[in-house]
């Protein structure tokens, strides 16, 4: 049994989470080239046909009463993660629709074998646990496959559970609209011109046909109308990270203090990197400034590092792209795509290990020529002498 | 070609090599046409040579001028050789090694035989005795700064023979100031880097590093005069 919780107007609820004052028609906008679009809106703005992607002056065309406010994509991420890991009690497979955007989140769990009650039952209990422990209002869909489940929770009552049983699923399917299947623009444009409105209409046509006039993702399609949706819930993995935050009960105006204290966060990242044996090759800065405001720089390096001064480095060139205006109150330094210290490749040539160790190799030489062979070791103590620094051994003599 | 003439063919190979051993003689088919590399740790440079580094059984000529980072470039070369499970020799003619920068390239200085000869004469001797030993992936010839009309190509045909039949990288590494006219120390060497010191690399009134011009004057796999940049970052090696 797989369980779809759509949660509608994702941004606007989470937004309301953090700043409950927030008046209504509530419209999240995000800045392309410039340009503001809508990210998410609340449910008046929707039924005021705000949509995601339209721009500003749209939007005070269609909902001139709208409260715009600047989106915090980072913050509803981070809902988002909480949520999951509250869904870990009840399922090992975990999945975020690849649709999810401000307006509405859709997860996956894959519940396994249930009996409807114990899965209605289930379904209640994990709702009411996302209202109690995260205050987000979400619905949930029950259903055998992914796509017929999250076709259950969108047309499922507010908070409520949508079960669709066992071979009802084409029943259920019939009369929904095709535009909710997974369609390419060719496909979108032209099953309207063909008379096909409805899941029911594109799943009556033969699938031979279909495959013939719209190719692969054609096939696709007609197979999820059908109801065979053969897709598995993929098993959830928590992305690794590392994070470090510095308060400060003075905001702080002098840019030397905080690039003293970004060294201080690349020393203890590192060596917190090091005790894991990780590097990382994403780095993200925030600062949260004294107007309320925050600012993010994320950069993504070609190759992992572990070391403080590179990562301090790296912080002072994203702390360079910030533009602050007024003092800063709390930087938070997060280390993302952590990797293994030391990638271990596979003998992908063939080469054979030698086994002879130096010693053998040069055991007649040093008969022959004296003892005019060494290996070098570094001294611990840091000399101001460079010929103290090391030690001369020599091989198979006194040392 | 006939079947007979193909088997008179393998009979007279046979027969000469019975006679002048097996490198005497051999048949197109019986060379090895896979040839070993060691990558030099610069991808751009690894690309230039076509073959994607230093070949093995081959001798190779690394010069340049005082920091023109001809010494960086070999260090990084040893340290790939050891990434790449080889034994590794450095002969220092003239006392230039330094482990303490050696370490700083990723050298696994517990791994790398360092050898102080009296001559030069001497740290040929060597060489030939290691090749032949069989066991050495990679060995470094340090000749320190040398006259760029130094040529004794007698001294080096012995060395030729043994290098060939074997699968180690031979490197010659020598710095002179008269740069373009340098000699060959070899006529068999199959490839010959020519680096050059191009500018400095600086941040904050601090010198960091520095980027040096590397010309393949000689190579025998891929082609000639090509030229590459190479960063040198002091603590971190080339890149």
């Amino acid at each position: 049994m797989i369980a779809c919780i759509s949660i509608p107007y994702f941004a606007a609820q989470v937004a309301r989470l953090h700043t409950s004052t927030l008046p209504r028609p509530l419209v999240l906008i995000t800045y392309k080239n410039d340009l503001g679009v809508v990210y998410g809106a609340d449910e008046h703005a929707t039924q005021a046909r705000v949509l995601p992607g339209m721009s500003l002056n749209k939007v005070h065309a269609v909902c001139p009463d709208a409260h715009i406010v600047p989106a915090n994509p980072h913050q509803d991420q981070e809902t988002l993660n909480e949520i999951i890991q509250r869904l870990t009690y009840f399922a090992r497979r975990i999945e975020v629709n690849k649709r999810s955007n401000g307006q509405n989140a859709y997860i996956y769990l894959d519940l396994g074998k249930l009996r409807p009650s114990e899965a209605i039952r289930i379904g209640k209990h994990i709702l009411n646990n996302l209202v109690s422990k995260v205050s987000v209002c979400a619905n949930l869909g029950l259903a055998k496959d992914k796509f017929t489940g999250s076709l259950a929770s969108i047309y499922a009552e507010p908070g409520q559970v949508n079960l669709i049983r066992l071979r009802e699923e084409q029943n259920f399917l019939a009369s929904k609209p095709v535009n909710l299947l997974p369609l390419t623009k060719d496909m979108r444009r032209k099953l309207p011109l063909l008379g096909i409105r409805t899941i029911g209409q594109f799943a009556s046509l033969p699938r031979s046909a279909v495959f013939t006039q719209f190719g692969r993702s054609g096939r696709f399609a007609h197979k999820l109308a059908y109801g065979e949706d053969t897709r598995r819930v993929a098993l959830y993995k928590p992305e690794a990270m590392e994070t470090a935050t510095q308060h400060f009960e003075g905001a702080i105006n002098n840019r030397m203090v905080l690039e003293t204290i970004l060294c201080q966060i690349a020393d203890e990242l590192s060596q917190r990197l090091r005790n894991q044996q990780q590097t990382t090759q994403g780095i993200e800065l925030t600062l949260q400034l004294e107007n309320q405001s925050q600012i993010t720089s994320t950069r993504i390096l070609g190759n992992p590092i572990h070391s403080p001064r590179r990562l301090s480095m790296v912080l002072y060139r994203l702390l360079s792209e910030c533009e602050i205006s007024v003092g800063v109150e709390r930087v938070e330094v997060r280390l993302k795509q952590l990797q293994a210290l030391i990638p271990r490749q596979l003998d992908l040539f063939g080469h054979t290990t030698k086994s002879a160790d130096i010693e053998d190799i040069v055991v007649n030489l040093i008969r022959r020529h004296g003892e005019c062979f060494f290996t070098a070791s570094l001294s611990e103590k840091d000399d101001a002498n460079a010929e103290h620094r090391f030690h001369l051994n020599v091989i198979g003599g006194i040392a | 070609m006939d079947v007979n003439k193909s088997q008179k063919l393998k009979q007279l190979a046979q027969t000469l090599q019975r006679e002048y051993g097996i490198h005497g003689f051999r048949l197109g088919t019986q060379l090895n046409p896979k040839l070993e590399i060691i990558p030099t740790g610069v991808s751009g440079l690894d690309n230039a040579l076509e073959i994607g580094g230093i070949p093995c059984g081959h001798l190779t000529e690394i010069w340049s001028k005082p920091t023109g980072g001809c010494s960086t470039l070999t260090l990084s070369l040893i340290a790939q050789a050891q990434a790449f499970n080889h034994h590794t020799v450095f002969i220092d003619i003239q006392d230039t090694f330094d482990p303490e920068v050696a370490h700083q390239h990723g050298i696994d200085l517990n791994a790398l035989v360092l050898v102080f000869p009296q001559s030069i004469n001497q740290a040929l001797d060597i060489t030939y005795e290691l090749i032949v030993g069989g066991q050495v992936g990679l060995i470094i010839l340090g000749f320190g700064l040398l006259e760029a009309h130094f040529s004794k190509p007698n001294l080096f045909q012995r060395l030729n023979l043994a290098i060939s039949r074997s699968s180690c990288a031979v490197i010659c590494h020598a710095l002179s100031f008269e740069h373009e006219n340098v000699n060959s120390l070899s006529d068999a060497t199959a490839l010959r880097l020519l680096c050059e010191h191009t500018q400095w690399r600086g941040r904050h009134g601090d010198v960091t590093g520095y980027i040096s011009t590397v010309r393949i004057t000689k190579n025998k796999f891929g082609r000639q005069n090509q030229t590459v940049q190479i960063k040198i970052t002091l603590e971190h090696g080339v890149s």
